[in-house]
């Protein structure tokens, strides 16, 4: 990474750039909360509870006013009935009406109990909240400016979608409320995490990362999905996957998709470039959309024999949105153990609009490393040391070579019109320095030419 | 949250008192923690009086739920847990409303950097460096809730990539690629003003 960033201005000046506002944004410093806070803060207790008592006993009072209004009325009305048709039962409907009084009274003031029941109500919260781990004091703190540089794996980051929120219900706090959302949300079958599923206190779900996981069977079925498929670009392969529109998992109802008027998710793949067994190879993803999407989810599984290096726990190769009109480019590491064709799978998911869709790339044929002696290099040394010519070979080639100490300083000059096996370019700088290249193992020595015996 | 190790040392006996009501108890933790969540809070939110409603929110939400604490993390995470929880509903409720720290807010308050208190201990910032600050402020509260979150716990409060993964609930790569993916897009906000830097 150093090496990169000596070669690199443009990285080189983006991580200075980034040190400076990491440093600004440190440098920020702590602003003194208003006077009046602490007074606000010192009275929650009491505003807590004189907010979470039942709604009868915050009001009782006002109840307690309204019902004796009522009875009033009621009285005054039933009195002036009473005279109006007879004088004969004068105090009947008083007792009534006092009686109605006493009952309201009585049923304000009845369920104390209520109180003590009160903080369970909060149980539910503290639950989530709470339920995390006691941080780790040991933790790699050095700073990760230089990967944010060179680096471009990308982040399976969640983006969150909004959804309209129910109506609590009577009783219900308000994160109390949010928990059963997201508990509702969770239910739907194949249903990613919603915007407020993200909200920090819900716990993640592994079962989405075991259930995404594509078969092979999926993924050769998959082949018959693609819609077009061509060479372009190189060797790049391009698709274009189906992608309805218009599904909204937040629509009460719809966990499936209209089919597809067929919106154009195009994802290019470009295989690597050297293909050999062992050899970890990278292979670059394009990924590119007609409209914007909140939330995609690419994973990628390597065929029987490829391995994909770096990958998250689920696969994943990409987690996050997309932008119309813009390329994701993303860059997936793999390693073939076996020779021959291999396939990576790619499954792309997406949640609005709904999309789950797979993708089966040819990454071409891999074949069995070739032995260092017989890989082909071309050099012109022109008074090279004998020790730095010889370097360059073992560079290019993974050659393992000594060279004896008496002959590292003569100088060579030779000129390879064509490319050459390695081994037959080392002897021939050998050659050229009054030298011997001789086999010891899996190594070669050069020394001085001896007349054979 | 909470510098003063007398402080944390009590901390747990004045959790449980406060646990068991003793309002005397939960004033005393409220004191210890309420400026960290109320900074905490002003970074999120950008404007003192949003962050004094935050803070507010924070500990009445503590106080109804710390009979259920059980102290598997300290009470510094589950505060900061809670403190962005009500800060992100605070900014998804407000979500239509853009934000400007440069306008006074709804009780005509001067929310930007320049009009707070300064309480650090350098005996006068410049000019430039006040600027600065306050177009650091302003850049932090235009990043996606996401990027803010990790900029304000890490390079902020100084929390540990650990930390900042539980209090967030997410997988520590996730804090680490998260905070590189943030700190690239600051840089995006401040790329008008990088001439500062240089000064």
């Amino acid at each position: 990474m150093q090496a990169h960033l000596a070669e690199c201005d443009d990285c080189a000046l983006s991580l200075e750039q980034i040190r400076g506002v990491v440093e600004a944004v440190r440098s920020l410093p702590e602003v003194e909360p208003p006077e009046d806070l602490r007074e606000r803060l010192r009275v929650i207790p009491e505003d807590v509870e004189a907010e979470t008592a039942p709604i009868w006993r915050r009001t009782r009072h006002l109840f307690v006013g309204v019902a004796a209004a009522a009875a009033l009325v009621l009285v005054t009305w039933m009195g002036l009935s009473y005279h109006q048709r007879s004088s004969d039962v004068e105090m009947a409907p008083r007792q009534v009406a006092t009686e109605r009084m006493q009952i309201e009274a009585e049923d304000l003031t009845e369920p104390d109990a209520e109180i003590a029941e009160a903080p369970a109500e909060t149980d539910e919260v503290m639950a989530d909240e709470d339920a995390i781990q006691p941080p780790d004091p040991a933790v790699d703190e050095t700073t990760e400016a230089l990967e944010s540089v060179v680096a471009s794996r990308p982040d399976p980051e969640i983006r969150r979608q909004e959804r309209p929120r129910r109506a609590p219900a009577p009783g219900e706090s308000r994160d109390t409320q949010l928990i059963a959302e997201e508990a509702e949300v969770a239910e739907l079958p194949e249903a990613p995490p919603s915007r407020e599923a993200q909200r920090i206190t819900e716990p993640a779900s592994p079962q989405e990362s075991t259930a995404a996981r594509p078969s092979d069977t999926l993924c050769e079925q998959s082949i018959a999905e693609i819609s077009e498929s061509e060479q372009d670009d190189g060797e790049a392969v391009r698709g274009t996957l189906p992608m309805p529109r218009a599904a909204y998992l937040d629509e009460p109802g719809i966990v499936s998709t209209t089919a597809g008027d067929g919106t154009p998710f195009m994802v290019a793949v470009r295989p690597p470039t050297e293909r050999m067994t062992g050899a970890v190879v990278p292979a670059t993803i394009i990924i590119e959309t007609e409209e914007d999407v909140a939330r995609a989810k690419i994973s990628a599984t390597g065929s029987e024999g490829l391995e994909l290096i770096g990958l998250a726990d689920d696969d994943a190769v990409f987690d996050g949105p997309l932008m119309a009109g813009q390329e994701t480019v993303l860059s997936v590491r793999m390693m073939a153990r076996n020779a021959g064709e291999q396939t990576v799978c790619l499954r792309v998911r997406s949640t609005d609009p709904i999309v789950d869709t797979r993708l089966d790339v040819s990454m071409g044929d891999f074949t069995e490393p070739i032995p260092p002696a017989e890989r082909k290099v071309q050099f012109d040394f022109v008074g090279k040391t004998l020790r730095d010519a010889v370097a360059e070979i073992v560079r290019e080639s993974g050659l393992k070579v000594t060279v004896a100490e008496d002959v590292r300083e003569a100088t060579v000059t030779v000129r390879m019109e064509e490319e050459i096996p390695a081994l037959a370019a080392l002897r021939m700088i050998a050659e050229a320095a009054d030298c011997q290249v001789i086999e010891a193992d899996d190594a070669f020595i050069v020394q001085e030419a001896r007349e054979e015996q | 949250m909470g510098d003063n190790p007398a402080e944390n040392r009590r901390e747990p006996d004045l959790i449980r008192a406060a646990q068991e009501g003793d309002r005397e108890a939960f004033d005393r933790l409220v004191e210890a923690h309420y400026r960290t969540v109320y900074n905490t809070a002003y970074r999120m939110l950008g404007r003192p009086s949003a962050a004094s409603d935050a803070t507010q929110a924070v500990f009445v939400r503590v106080w109804e739920a710390l009979s259920s604490f059980r102290g598997d993390a300290s009470l510094s995470t589950w505060l900061y847990r809670i403190t962005m929880n009500v800060c992100l509903d605070e900014l998804r409720r407000r979500k239509n409303q853009p934000l400007s720290l440069t306008e006074e807010d709804d009780e005509g308050e001067p929310a930007s950097e320049r009009d707070m208190p300064d309480t650090s201990d350098e005996p006068a910032r410049t000019t430039e460096q006040r600027d600065l600050q306050r177009l650091v402020h302003e850049a932090i509260s235009r990043l996606t809730e996401d990027f803010r979150t990790v900029i304000v716990l890490y390079d902020l409060r100084g929390l540990s990539y650990r930390e900042v993964s539980s209090v967030l609930d997410i997988p520590l790569g996730t804090v680490k690629s998260r905070l590189n993916r943030a700190r690239k897009a600051l840089r995006e906000e401040m790329a008008p003003y990088m001439e500062l830097f240089d000064r």
